[in-house]
């Protein structure tokens, strides 16, 4: 024992002796905090960074580090190494991860400020997110249509040319394919589905990508999806083909049209095949619209010298050398105006008139969860394994599913609190990704029970349609419920002109069960609400305030007898936000109503009529 | 005295050499301590403080192993026991932690980090002027702002004074440059080029202007008086968007800052949600339809790897048991795949199993030469069942030289004088060897091939490089599953790939269940190998 003692003296004395004495100096990580810029960039950027960041140091004085980082690496480790202090000021970003970056905090936004005329409109818009700007762009790409003009001496106006054209060079064996693409690239395959009207995600009021509108089932992507399966069937394009073997095959003459990027012009011009560049040929919706990307600097979340980084991007990389040292190393078509002007490679034009239909690919980060079942429904299609409009709307409907697991939580448990779950059995639930329709027991069209309020509810995109349903409980048949909250009641049926978000709500209590669109979601928020047991007063999204409509009369009602005695005050919600609300004499943001309340446990009625709005309260019975 | 004297002694030791060993040990454990801290205090600093305390735990069992004499025996060992809790341990139980987090995607700092990251957002509030800034600064080194307003109007300002509007060519001021800006003005000089830059860092935390009218600057084009965008307050635990006017509330037990119609602020923080993500597993579309295929895959392909591969391994063992000059080097040889890295291999086999018959020009070697015979060949990529084939075909290129090593090993292991005596009763050389050396071998190798199982079980690598878990499945699955996909290779899918973020919550729970179920096949066959052990002993 004295002997475990002497060593931890001993031991005590020899760390005290070896541990620095500036300790918590000497452990901060070694991060600069002064007037020094550290840059990641990927391998082929990194060389002319590492190169303008020296000149850089010698005009100004100022230490600019280039750091290697794998481009894939760059957008995940940010946030990692950024929330240590380890990492960069600046980083080279393509434009589609922005979502993620701003999900996650790790980015900030941009002033270009003077500059902001310098930079072509569409590479802003493409680093544009939620209404602000967060990047600086320094080159914009897209795919356009290549052609061997010794073989298709005319680019082709339309896909349906396109297929002319490969079935007269096939039968004719002037070259041993026509059109060619790829199996496993939805990328390229994007023109063609715009061109027949199809779409990845609709757009919402804003402008901006709306990821409840998924159009890789609407009907211009299925006529695209069965022109691949036509194109496949006849056996125009050959499954399993990779990058390399797709250009091998253009380069040497056998395939005389295929869609690529300007990525691939330096191997195309080496091989010496004639080659023409022109606009994605149009479908019935008009010209193909490919994707444009978008390549650009960002400014981490986490630097500490934004404004110095912001300088460096905008006072000194915005100049025509800088961005001419960036092209000469990774020839893109630049955002750059002034460099864009001096170029005047036709091949870049060509590509430029070609993005003029595009859209911007899409950067919100539900996009992420698009492109796996996609790629499926692509190789599905052109391997013949399946027809190509089955394949895509499956694929939709896959896509539909991981956004909703993924996305906006439905607030709530789907189970309660007795271990109860509510179905919504009815002709929507093979659209939500349900293996058939009428099936109490899929977990897609489960109701969420809210936490306050034990009301279930749950929110669904649906499609245009004739839609019947029921409300069933615990997965079976055996207690469900129909219109007028009856007990194995009539279906309830709507119809929708247009895709819509249906709001579905179930009271267990009353069983009454309704739609956003047979009916209203009234509710009465007012100052007797905490005494319901909402969370608060004034709470119009408490359904423990849901006033109710079951014989369809269009007067929605509510009794409680739970309030102590007092004056209280109330209006009416629709939809459960303030958004449009009714106060005194039936107007709209009106005054609030009062009642009293003499006694405790005296019964309220709240009583909303639909068709003049006025909400009545009524003390005692 | 202590036990180290004794031992010291025993061996005939001096007794002052014995100190002198004590005390070298002494100062190399604390050399190893000072690193140890200096490491946890730099991780600790950063904010992992788990990595910090198993490491500061990590240390002192070192020590008490070092100190303590009882403990001497495994002192060779401590090397070894750090690394195992370090690189073992630790990561075992930080991924059983996560999984009963939402760190995800958008939740990935704790609630003081979110909070803090997005203290610095700014906003300008109505009818408050925006200016256009350029930097100034006097032989003192302190700084002054030249502010100009959208109207043209142009003031200097500097830290503590008010804003004074200053007309062109006023006394005091310098000759005027291009855009209208003076070059010097009341013993300030303009600042440009290095200086200017050199500058930011210290402008860009600086408030001109005075308290009542506060002037910040924002960016490179803006300064005025912004307000922080994102207001916390503690006590009502509310994040306010003063931008927006919008109040969100903190929901701990999500995660997020919800407002009152739902929808949710811009960032989130991870928590511990318990039980959720095991919930997620066994309740969502992951349990559904496709998982039974893939687990039975799973199994199929770890039995079939380690059965086929063993089978190659004891016959080529067993053909390659004779005497003659040349077989060692034709064992070495046949240990090259097993020598060359996976990856590579992997690549080559994908380019030589590539391919559809219509296209020979461009397909790979093993389609083109079954077609060239036959005029059929197999598509080992696009048909599930092919797929399959292919998969377990490379996996016995890579995994059949291992076994043949081992079992060639194991077989040098059993005693001549059985076969002589099984020879002498008359057994068939497929008798001998069904009963005696196969029996025998599978005793010491049993282990071995219970690992391999449990390698592939887990082989990511295989899979993902091969085929990337193709062909894919019909069907509305979630994620996309493929025919050749492995528990792994499609819940890495699940977690990572798909789903819009990356949820490592979810990613360690399912590892957590994976990790059960190896535990549950492998105690399993651990039984089934005691029964040949039990045949070993009788020999």
């Amino acid at each position: 024992m004295k002997r475990v003692l002497t060593s931890l003296l001993l031991l005590v004395v020899v760390v005290v002796t070896l541990v620095p004495h500036t300790n918590s100096a000497s452990v901060k990580p070694a991060k600069a905090q002064d007037e020094s810029l550290l840059i990641w960039a990927d391998s082929t950027r990194t060389p002319p960074l590492t190169e303008l960041a020296a000149q850089f140091t010698e005009e100004y004085g100022i230490e600019v580090t280039v750091q290697e980082v794998a481009m894939g690496e760059i957008r995940a480790q940010l946030p990692v190494a950024g929330a240590v202090g380890t990492g960069p000021d600046i980083i080279i970003a393509a434009h589609d991860w922005i979502g993620e970056l701003v999900l996650n905090g790790a980015v900030v936004p941009i002033n270009l400020g003077d500059k902001a005329d310098l930079y072509t409109e569409a590479s802003k818009k493409l680093f544009t997110y939620n209404g602000e700007l967060y990047g600086v762009p320094y080159a914009v790409e897209n795919v356009a249509f290549f052609r061997n003009p010794e073989l298709v001496p005319d680019a082709p106006a339309t896909f349906d040319d396109v297929k002319a054209i490969t079935e007269e060079l096939v039968s004719s064996g002037q070259s041993s394919y026509g059109f060619m693409m790829r199996d496993e690239d939805a990328y390229h395959s994007y023109p063609i589905i715009s061109a027949f009207g199809g779409y990845v995600f609709g757009l919402d009021e804003n402008g901006n990508y709306n990821a409840g509108d998924v159009g890789l089932d609407s009907e211009g992507a299925l006529a695209a999806a069965s022109w691949i399966s036509e194109m496949a069937a006849a056996g125009y394009f050959v499954p399993e083909m990779n990058y390399d073997q797709i250009h091998t095959l253009f380069e040497t003459g056998e395939a005389a049209m295929f869609i690529t990027g300007p990525w691939a012009l330096p191997r195309i011009r080496e091989s010496g095949v004639p080659y023409a560049i022109s606009d994605i040929p149009a479908g019935p919706a008009g010209p193909g619209a490919p994707f444009i990307g978008g390549q650009g600097f960002m400014i981490s979340a986490f630097s500490e010298n934004q404004l110095l980084a912001e300088a460096f991007l905008l006072d000194f990389m915005t100049a025509e050398e800088p961005m001419k040292a960036m092209y000469d190393a990774d020839p893109r078509p630049p955002a750059f105006i002034p460099l864009l002007d001096t170029l005047n490679d036709p091949d870049l034009v060509a590509f430029q008139q070609a993005g003029l239909a595009g859209v911007p690919q899409p950067s919100i980060p539900e996009m992420t969860s698009v492109w796996g079942s996609w790629q499926t429904a692509l190789q599905l299609t052109i391997r013949q394994e399946q027809d190509g409009p089955v394949a895509f709307t499956e694929a939709s409907a896959q896509i539909r599913e991981l956004i909703a697991s993924s996305g906006v939580p439905t607030g709530g448990e789907t189970t309660g609190e007795g271990g109860e779950i509510v179905g919504l059995p009815g002709t929507f639930q093979a659209q939500l990704g349900c293996a058939n329709d009428w099936a109490p027991e899929c977990e897609n069209t489960l109701m969420a029970v809210g936490e306050d309020d034990g009301i279930w509810a749950a929110a669904f995109e649906l499609q245009p349609g004739d839609y019947e349903y029921k409300v069933a409980l615990n997965g079976t048949w055996d207690e469900n419920y129909g219109a007028g909250a009856i007990p194995g009641g009539d279906n309830i049926t709507f119809s929708l002109a247009e895709a819509t978000t249906v709001v579905f709500l179930y009271d267990p209590v009353s069983h009454w069960v309704t739609d956003s669109v047979n009916s209203l979601i009234v509710s009465a928020p007012g100052s007797y609400q905490a005494a319901l047991g909402c969370p608060g007063d004034w709470a119009p999204d408490c359904l423990l305030s849901w006033l109710q409509d079951a014989d369809a009369d269009g007067i929605y009602e509510m009794t409680t007898d739970k309030l102590p005695a007092g004056d209280y005050e109330v209006k009416a919600a629709i939809n459960q936000t303030w958004e449009v609300n009714y106060g005194a004499d039936a107007a709209r943001d009106g005054a609030n109503i009062p009642f009293n309340v003499p006694a405790d446990n005296t019964p309220v009625t709240f009583s909303f009529d639909s068709a003049t709005n006025v909400l009545t309260v009524t003390v005692g019975s | 005295m202590s036990t180290v004297a004794e031992a010291g002694s025993r061996k005939g030791l001096p007794a002052l050499s014995s100190t002198l060993k004590y005390l070298i040990r002494v100062v190399l454990l604390g050399i190893v301590d000072v690193f140890a801290l200096l490491l946890a205090l730099a991780i600790g600093n950063d904010g992992n403080w788990f990595l910090a305390i198993a490491i500061i735990l990590t240390t002192v069992i070192v020590n008490i192993i070092n100190l303590v004499p009882g403990l001497w025996p495994m002192r060779w060992m401590s090397p070894a026991i750090a690394l195992l809790i370090l690189v073992a341990f630790y990561p075992l139980l930080y991924t059983v932690y996560v999984s009963f987090t939402n760190y995800s995607d958008g939740h990935r700092y704790t609630k003081h980090e979110a909070l803090d990251l997005i203290a610095d957002r700014k906003f300008l509030p109505e009818g408050v002027v925006n200016y256009s800034w350029v930097p100034f600064r006097n032989e003192a080194g302190d700084y002054a702002l030249w502010l100009t307003d959208q109207e043209g109007n142009t003031f200097l300002t500097a830290p503590g004074e008010d804003l004074q509007e200053v007309t062109p060519n006023e006394s005091g001021s310098g000759p005027y440059d291009d855009d209208g800006i003076p070059t010097t003005i009341d013993g300030y000089t303009l600042l440009t080029g290095g200086d200017r830059f050199r500058a930011l860092a210290e402008l860009q935390e600086m408030e001109f202007g005075t308290s009542e009218n506060p002037i910040g600057i924002l960016n490179r084009s803006e300064a005025g008086n912004f307000q922080q965008r994102w207001v916390f307050d503690e006590g009502r635990n509310v994040l306010t968007d003063k931008q927006a006017g919008i109040e969100y509330k903190a929901n701990d037990d999500t995660g997020d800052f919800v407002a009152a119609d739902g929808s949710r602020a811009p960032i989130g923080y991870w928590v511990v949600i318990g039980f959720d993500n095991f919930e997620e597993i066994f309740s969502s579309s992951l349990t559904e339809g496709p998982l039974l295929r893939v687990f039975l895959w799973t199994i199929g392909y770890a039995f079939g790897g380690v059965l086929t591969s063993f089978a190659m391994g004891l016959f080529m063992a067993i053909m390659l048991d004779v005497k003659w000059r040349g077989i060692r080097v034709v064992r070495s040889l046949l240990l090259i795949p097993w020598a060359i890295p996976g990856m590579i291999s992997i690549l080559i086999w994908r380019g030589m199993l590539q391919g559809a018959s219509q296209i020979t020009e461009v397909s790979g070697i093993i389609p083109k030469t079954l077609d060239d015979l036959f005029g059929w060949t197999p598509a080992f990529f696009t048909d599930p069942t092919w797929a399959k084939i292919a998969i377990l075909l490379v996996n016995l290129w890579f995994a059949y030289p291992y076994f043949m090593l081992i079992s060639s090993g194991a077989m040098q292991s059993i005693p001549s004088s059985i076969y002589e005596a099984a020879r002498v009763d008359g057994a068939s050389s497929w008798r001998q060897f069904r009963d005696l050396t196969l029996p025998l071998i599978l005793v010491s190798l049993g282990p071995l091939l219970i690992a391999s199982f449990i390698f592939n079980f887990n082989n990511y690598l295989l899979l993902e490089a091969l085929n990337g878990g193709g062909p894919p499945m019909k069907g509305a699955n979630v994620p996309p599953v493929g025919h050749t996909d492995n528990l792994i290779t499609y819940t890495y899918r699940y977690a990572f790939a798909s789903g819009g973020t990356r949820d490592f919550g979810l990613a360690s729970a399912i590892a957590v269940v994976i990790f059960f179920i190896v535990a549950l096949l492998t105690l399993a066959q651990f039984r089934l190998t005691r029964r040949w052990e039990e045949i070993g002993e009788n020999v």
